[in-house]
């Protein structure tokens, strides 16, 4: 699709843009916006990294796609339509919100809310426990601020690109079992909440090798600095470890650093922890001077590393398989040949 | 993406450059300790690396590497498996970094060339398989000091050297005893060999766990425990500057708990950067607690003032249900 092309046609109604990240988009003014969006919520397939196909539930849409990313600005009034095809009850919350409501089963809903201040926030159903959740009804709202395209919040640092990483963890028993016994069996996964034993560990509903899309790897020249927008919609705590470069802590759960930021080579992810970091892509501080001096050249040499969780645990797909779990890469000393859908809706602002 | 897995191809380090400190490790993967587990004593098999050139004691962990700011460093590692070595918290190029599915394993030799940016503590450990391999103790401290050595670190305040008396390095961890009856290529070509779940049943600083260890020292058994094991235990005065270097070498959240008679407990660097300005541990049921998740290190300083003897305790978490599966703790003993 021509995304200007779309755009344009429509006007200055919103619109819906298609990507490797589906994104809600909206053409540029000057302050707040209503917008509208149709979600439904039902059942898909979702095919793991070694081939296993598994039955998730999930807000999904024909052009977004399943757990999609929603572009707002802060302040936006953001009506979204819930047509529950379930048959159980489902609901849509954002995380560290009041925001939420409830979505009977097989009716549609709709429902307003103020978009909150600047940040990343995880949209979720709330209900058993968490179950709803982890079998795959979750998304990422993205609240940029008013105005601005290359910050987080207002005096932020500022970023070259933007990236968001959606983490999540499927157990295929639960999966199969919602299969096998019907949508309502969540509610009895919600006394068993113990069982829950993940064999599949996701960055963007992919992993390891899966992720080498301009939508998850983070790629850019030295001093290109990029905004990843982490949340963890899993039920396990993870250790984000990134190689190549310490990235600055910008955010955690919406409380924001403009002045200082902390450096991690770390970055504790707990269930529904939203953490944004910038990732400087500053030349790699431990390579000797002396090898520069003798000809080696970033741009003409670009970097890799990995970007994983040091819950090694998570490195696994069906139980072995290292390292197909949650794991990206990070270049550095390369432009991509594609921007990230996240960048490219924000330049529309 | 380079991906060269599994195919041991190890190249002349690029850029060669004449070192200011050089290390050597060889694997070895037959370390025993022996540990008290549900009240009986069991064999635990482990891995590591040696230190050729000093006694080659087979250790777990694997012996420190200490260096200065602003040193140029070889790590030449020797191993007759698929291994490496991944300086973790240090940024070299790719064929430096120690990860194979980006540069290349080792299946004989290959020294890993980096410059040592930034005091601070730091940890290396094996990046081949590292889910098992890491679990089986493929690690050890990583210490980058100011470049006036020992003594000082930096923290509370970019550029702010703070002086200490008394220093410890604690690394945490989980073992689970089952895992030994992995093979070292345990599903890496797939198969569900259990990778995901892990079931600790022995907890240990430095190694060492609160009921009897037994490790071998010059080829004799000796028996430790981790409240007065050399290393583990703080041995301080009044007044004493005291820095601990904690570092998770585990998958599962720790909550670390330090009784508030300590006084308070400062954050002054984390994960080999120091803080502009040091973090407070909150206090709870009078101990200052934080949780540490895998692979983060912390830089705690701490000036006691009260004598007596101290407990720490980590409480190890389930990674799910934050649970605790299990306990390890050490003493603080102040005169």
């Amino acid at each position: 699709m021509d995304r200007r092309g779309f755009l344009k046609l429509s006007g200055g109604a919103a619109a819906l843009v298609a990507g490797n990240v589906a994104l809600f988009s909206w053409v540029p003014r000057a302050g707040a916006a209503n917008v509208t969006i149709n979600l439904s919520i039902a059942s898909s397939n979702l095919t793991m990294i070694d081939g296993r196909v598994l039955h998730v539930l999930s807000y999904q849409n024909a052009t977004l796609g399943i757990q999609p990313t929603i572009v707002c600005q802060e302040g936006d009034t953001l009506t979204i339509t819930l047509n529950n095809t379930l048959g159980t009850n489902s609901a849509f919350a954002i995380a560290n919100t009041d925001i939420r409501t409830d979505a009977a089963a097989n009716a549609t809903t709709t429902f307003s809310f103020t978009v909150p201040s600047a940040g990343t926030y995880i949209f979720h159903d709330d209900l058993n426990n968490g179950v709803n959740r982890v079998l795959g009804l979750h998304g990422t709202l993205v609240a940029m601020p008013a105005g601005v395209k290359n910050q987080p919040f207002a005096g932020g640092p500022t970023f070259v690109r933007q990236y968001k990483w959606l983490l999540g963890n499927y157990d295929p028993v639960w999966c199969d079992a919602v299969q096998a016994n019907g949508d309502n069996y969540v509610a009895s996964l919600a006394n068993q909440a113990d069982s829950f034993e993940p064999k599949y560990f996701t960055i963007n509903g992919a992993s390891f090798d899966q992720t080498h899309n301009a939508n998850t790897e983070l790629m850019g020249a030295v001093g290109n600095a990029a905004l990843v927008r982490m949340l963890n919609a899993g039920m396990a705590v993870h250790s984000m470890h990134f190689h190549g470069n310490h990235v600055e802590v910008c955010s955690i759960n919406h409380v924001n650093h403009a002045d200082y930021r902390k450096k991690k080579d770390v970055i504790p992810m707990f269930p529904l922890d939203t953490r944004d970091v910038l990732l400087p892509f500053i030349s790699p501080p431990d390579i000797p001077l002396g090898e520069f001096a003798r000809g080696l050249d970033l741009a003409t040499s670009p970097q890799h590393y990995p970007m994983h969780c040091h819950t090694e645990l998570s490195q696994t797909a069906g139980g072995g398989f290292y390292p197909h779990g949650m794991h990206t890469g990070i270049v550095i000393g390369k432009e991509p040949l594609t921007e990230p859908d996240l960048t490219q809706d924000v330049a529309q602002l | 993406m380079m991906n060269a897995a599994m195919v041991p191809m190890e190249p002349p380090t690029p850029y060669w450059l004449t070192p200011d400190v050089r290390f050597e490790r060889e694997v070895v993967m037959d370390i025993t300790h022996e540990y008290m587990i549900a009240g009986e004593p069991h064999s635990v098999y482990l891995w590591g690396f040696i230190d050729p050139t000093d006694t080659g004691e087979k250790t777990f962990p694997s012996p420190p590497m200490r260096v200065k700011q602003g040193q140029i460093v070889h790590t030449f590692l020797k191993a007759s498996h698929i291994h490496t070595i991944h300086h973790h918290g240090i940024e070299p190029t790719t064929h430096n970094d120690g990860v194979g599915h980006y540069s290349f394993d080792v299946q004989g030799e290959y020294t890993y060339q980096w410059y040592a940016s930034q005091s601070g503590t730091y940890f290396y450990h094996c990046h081949v398989n590292t889910v098992l391999h890491a679990e089986m103790g493929m690690y050890g401290a990583l210490i980058i000091d100011p470049p006036t050595g020992p003594g000082t670190v930096e923290g509370d305040g970019i550029g702010n050297f703070l002086p200490y008396d008394v220093e410890a390095i604690w690394v945490v961890d989980e073992l689970d005893s089952s895992w030994r009856e992995h093979s070292e290529h345990a599903a890496l070509c797939g198969g569900d060999a259990g990778l995901n779940r892990l079931y600790p049943d022995v907890f240990v600083i430095n190694g060492i766990s609160n009921e009897a260890t037994v490790l071998k020292v010059g080829g004799i058994d000796v028996t430790q425990f981790a409240d007065t094991a050399p290393g583990v235990a703080v041995n301080a005065k009044m007044g004493d500057r005291v820095l601990i270097r904690y570092i998770h070498a585990g998958y599962f959240p720790q909550k670390v708990s330090i009784p508030e008679e300590l006084g308070p407990v400062k954050v002054i660097a984390e994960d080999g950067r120091p803080l502009a300005v040091a973090e407070t541990l909150d206090v709870v049921n009078d101990q200052s607690t934080l949780v540490i998740t895998p692979a983060e290190r912390k830089e705690f300083y701490l000036i006691p003032t009260t004598a007596g003897s101290f407990r720490v305790t980590m409480e190890i978490q389930h990674w799910i249900t934050r649970r605790v599966v299990g306990t390890v703790s050490t003493l603080i003993n102040v005169q």
